[in-house]
């Protein structure tokens, strides 16, 4: 009776096993996205920045990037699924509070996104005057997050 | 008797910088990068002044009077070779890896971008993103090793201070030290040279405040 319920338990076994590790490649796959959207987004950020410090500042510049932190933003709302922390990545710096305090998390990140659609809309009108504040408010929703959901930049 | 031993540029810099890195960290630490560039700016202007006073300064600012080759060192630790007045051989070694490494730290700094894209040294549009993040990891593991360096400055000055019994601290403040046999007090720069080594520095750090703005 054993010995004929092995081959089971074994398949069962594998099949666990497949299903975990599948799931877990892809909570490290989504880890591994999620960090190369906050480094585009960051990018942009940065392109923005300097065209706004500019005394020639290219608008096109400016609306191509506010695009693709528009476009970055609306990815988030996929990229923190639950285990996707450090159990799947080492290295990350995505702080458990984001599971923990899921409301809270939610509450910020929608601020950056509706912050980052219309920083966006602002860009695409070419209203350069408004372009300013509404970079400046994205620039706070990043900090409000990362200060409170991830791991503190040493450096 | 007393003579002197450091002239009032050198010992105005070395307060200063102590003052300036204390007050760039506290900044940085509390969040107020705009206060951090503004030190770090003056901070490199102090360290152009620092280079200019070590080729004209007064004569135990000058890097060709206090930096000696190993065999100096080797003489000065284990047979107990007296050396002049200034720095010790030894204590060369130490001035220059701390003036370097605090060169480190700002040629870092410059290039440097915070995680968010908003904050970042003058210099980080000419590179990526990821560089400037690269940069401003350097920048603190930089830093990091200036505390470790600022530790031991520190030990080896408890060390003369009370085991040896030299009053360093004093010297450093008042520029005086007691006379030992045969030594006489430095040797004081030109004005000119004072005069181009202040313009060069406050030169630097205005550029760089006005570039990080």
């Amino acid at each position: 009776m054993k010995l004929r319920l092995k081959p089971a338990y074994i398949i069962a076994c594998a099949i666990g096993l497949v299903a975990t590790s599948a799931l877990a490649l892809d909570l490290a796959s989504v880890a591994h996205d999620r960090k190369a959207n906050m480094k585009t987004m960051g990018g942009a950020m940065k392109a923005i920045n300097e065209q706004l410090k500019s005394a020639t500042p290219d608008l096109g510049i400016i609306k191509a990037q506010a695009a693709k932190l528009d476009a970055g933003a609306h990815l988030m709302a996929d990229q923190f699924p639950e285990g996707s922390g450090l159990k799947v990545d080492p290295k990350s710096e995505a702080l458990d509070t984001i599971w923990s305090d899921k409301a809270k998390f939610k509450q910020i990140s929608d601020d950056y996104v509706k912050a980052a659609s219309n920083l966006n809309i602002v860009a695409q009108a070419g209203n350069a005057s408004a372009l300013p504040n509404a970079y400046h408010d994205v620039g706070q929703a990043c900090k409000a997050c990362h200060t409170q959901f991830k791991k503190r930049d040493e450096h | 008797m007393n003579i002197k031993v450091w002239d009032l540029a050198t010992r105005l810099f070395h307060w200063a910088l102590v003052i300036l890195i204390g007050f760039a960290w506290w900044s940085f630490e509390a969040g107020h990068l705009d206060w951090h560039k503004k030190a770090g700016s003056v901070v490199a202007g102090l360290m152009v002044f620092r280079v200019w006073w070590g080729l004209f300064g007064g004569s135990t600012a000058r890097f060709s009077q206090f930096v000696r080759g190993p065999k100096a060192v080797y003489d000065y630790v284990f047979k107990g070779k007296k050396s002049g007045i200034g720095h010790n051989p030894l204590g060369a070694v130490s001035v220059i890896a701390l003036l370097l490494i605090i060169a480190a730290v700002i040629a870092f700094g410059l290039f440097a971008i915070d995680t968010d894209g908003l904050e970042s040294g003058p210099f980080s549009n000419l590179i990526s993103y990821d560089q400037g993040r690269l940069a401003s990891h350097l920048h603190g593991l930089a830093f990091k090793a200036l505390e470790a360096l600022v530790v031991l400055h520190i030990l080896a000055i408890g060390f003369y201070s009370l085991v040896k019994k030299q009053p360093l601290i004093t010297a450093m403040i008042t520029g005086k030290k007691p006379a030992q046999d045969g030594e006489d007090g430095l040797k004081p720069a030109n004005l000119w040279a004072l005069l181009i080594g202040l313009i060069l520095g406050c030169a630097t750090a205005y550029g760089l405040i006005i570039l990080s703005a």
